[in-house]
């Protein structure tokens, strides 16, 4: 029986709660009677008639008067109080705390996110490689377009062939100091799953970039380590298998030490025997660090060569993005106006301000590091970054400025019960526009339709003590 | 008027149902053999269109009995007029509702 009264219980939820008492016990009532029946009534069935009944009375009016006096807790119709109704829509947002609470989470909600994904930390956190300055990644000319603009979160192609890598090494450079080669492949191997994305690098491609590791054997990446070994610190020196040969895990690259293009689980740095056996059309990344004179001199030559410095690389996109700030706050007036009315009201004080200032404190971390996140998804959205960050910052910034119009300055709650005053056709005649009230009895904002030289911004009246009694 | 009201033949069945005595819902639903989902809707329109009329019964014959309160429905006047045009509507309608000794109190 419990059963089909909640059942009952739940289908009474359709109904207004004035309706709900008496048509509970209508139905209890005749749930009693089918339990005594005879005849075997389905029980359920016969209780879930009563969503459609419920629904029926909810969508064509009342329950009609029945007659006769029933002693139910029937609820009292809601008392006439003095207190004016919500206002319509973004009910959540009403009081200045929860408003900044929600800004709040979403700030912590974008950062959190960019700090989780790898390419957004990257750009956040500068750049760990000591003497940075010289380092640089170079392509042949005319094939390096894409290393060269995709400089920021996403990873450029591969551009160098063995081939290509074999003659500078063998006639190098002046400017340079040092070259490296890795090329990216996918092994099998007998670490479970089976598969790893490796870099098969050249012996001096940890030393250019001045981390101390074995220049042999197998580097694994700390998430790989993590991951496929669960964090034992006994692997180093274990003899594991990679593709055709079995090489030795020389090292453990700690996190956040990455910074070149390509995601890789491990690095198999190979002797110079073993890159002339790697297949000379197969493409790869060149690292190479230019000497200190060159430096000092007249920088690294142009004209023959592709190249992306790497401290430009990893620091390329914040300062992209910043200047689209300032752009988005010049653009705000072209959408709605800075003017946020005539307040003469001295109760308010400096909170109306602090107020504002804190909502758009809150806004920024939110759109920039929402901007980051969207370009750390893939590199399908890197073109949208910008276009993103601009457009949700100037929506913001006008939502800030909008919200704060619409808000009471003394207690900072938003208005409510917009009355329409005046008619348009009338304007020489008398103002029109919207009147807003606060709940809590401060005041009264008065919106004109359309700005007059009379009537050109939003005025704020204020209630004095003895508007009191009308608001509880 | 509700007098010139056609009723559906589930409508008139309900209504007959009731005019023959069978004056709560779950009572009229074995009767005629159709669901809660219909019968009771089916009441509260013939119940709006002013063909019945409801009423709680007393809370001592309920006690008395030992169960709980019921909810009877009779016809009102234009509920009897109704009947009467559907009857002849719908012939069968008498034959396919038994009249029984009126229970209300």
């Amino acid at each position: 029986m419990r059963v089909h009264l909640a059942i009952l219980r739940t289908a009474a939820l359709l109904l207004p709660e004035q309706q709900r008492a008496e048509w509970f016990a209508e139905w209890r009532s005749e749930l009693w009677h089918a339990w005594q029946s005879p005849s075997g009534t389905n029980l359920i069935a016969y209780c879930l008639g009563g969503f459609k009944d419920a629904y029926w009375l909810r969508r064509f009016g009342p329950m009609p008067r029945s007659y006769g006096i029933l002693h139910l807790d029937v609820p009292a119709p809601p008392a006439v109080t003095q207190s004016f109704p919500a206002p319509p829509g973004l009910h959540f947002l009403k009081s200045p705390a929860q408003c900044l609470s929600l800004l709040a989470a979403l700030a912590a909600a974008s950062v959190a996110v960019a700090f989780l994904l790898q390419p957004a930390r990257d750009v956040m956190l500068a750049s760990s490689y000591p003497d940075v300055r010289g380092l640089l990644l170079i392509s042949p000319w005319g094939k390096g377009y894409e290393a060269g603009i995709a400089n920021g979160l996403v990873d450029p192609y591969p551009t160098v062939s063995v081939d290509q890598f074999r003659q500078w090494k063998t006639s190098p450079m002046p400017e340079l100091a040092g070259l490296a080669f890795y090329l990216p492949q996918v092994m099998r191997t007998d670490i479970p799953p089976g598969h790893l994305s490796v870099a098969r690098t050249s012996a001096d491609l940890f030393a250019l970039l001045h981390i101390p590791l074995p220049k042999n054997g197998l580097i694994l990446n700390n998430s790989a380590w993590r991951r496929h070994f669960h964090s034992d610190p006994h692997v180093v020196g274990q003899v594991v298998w990679v593709g055709a040969q079995k090489v030795q895990v020389a090292g453990i690259l700690p996190a956040g030490q990455w910074k070149l293009p390509g995601h890789f689980d491990a690095w198999l740095i190979e002797d110079e025997r073993s890159l002339t056996r790697l297949p000379p059309e197969a493409m790869g990344f060149v690292l190479a660090r230019v000497t200190d004179q060159a430096l000092g001199d007249h920088g690294f030559p142009d004209g023959y060569l592709n190249y992306v410095w790497l401290a430009e690389r990893n620091r390329s996109l914040l300062p992209a993005l910043l200047p689209l700030l300032l752009m988005g706050a010049l653009l705000v007036p072209v959408t709605t106006s800075f003017s946020l009315g005539d307040y003469p009201s001295r109760r308010s004080g400096p909170r109306r301000w602090m107020f504002l200032a804190a909502k758009i404190a809150l806004i920024l971390p939110t759109t920039l590091f929402g901007a980051l996140d969207l370009a750390s998804i893939g590199p399908h959205f890197l073109p949208f970054v910008a276009q993103f960050l601009l457009f949700s910052w100037v929506f913001a910034l006008r939502w800030a400025l909008t919200d704060q119009r619409r808000r009471c300055p003394v207690c900072l709650r938003l208005l409510a019960n917009p009355v329409r005053i005046g008619q348009s056709s009338r304007m020489l005649l008398e103002w029109h526009g919207t009147e807003l009230m606060c709940l809590r009895g401060h005041g009264l904002l008065h919106v004109p339709d359309r700005p007059a030289i009379w009537f050109t911004h939003q005025r704020w009246t204020d209630f004095d003590p003895s508007w009191s009694s009308l608001f509880p | 008027m509700a007098a010139e009201l056609k009723l559906s033949h589930t409508a008139a069945m309900i209504l007959k149902a009731i005019d023959a005595g069978h004056v709560y819902g779950f009572s009229v639903m074995e009767v005629t053999g159709l669901a809660s989902g219909t019968v009771y809707p089916a009441m509260r329109r013939l119940e709006r269109d002013g063909l019945i009329r409801s009423r709680w019964e007393n809370q001592s014959i309920a006690d008395a009995e030992q169960r709980p309160l019921r909810k009877y429905y009779a016809l009102t006047r234009p509920g009897r007029t109704t009947l009467e045009s559907s009857e002849k509507r719908y012939p069968l309608l008498t034959r396919l509702i038994p009249e029984v000794k009126v229970e209300t109190a």
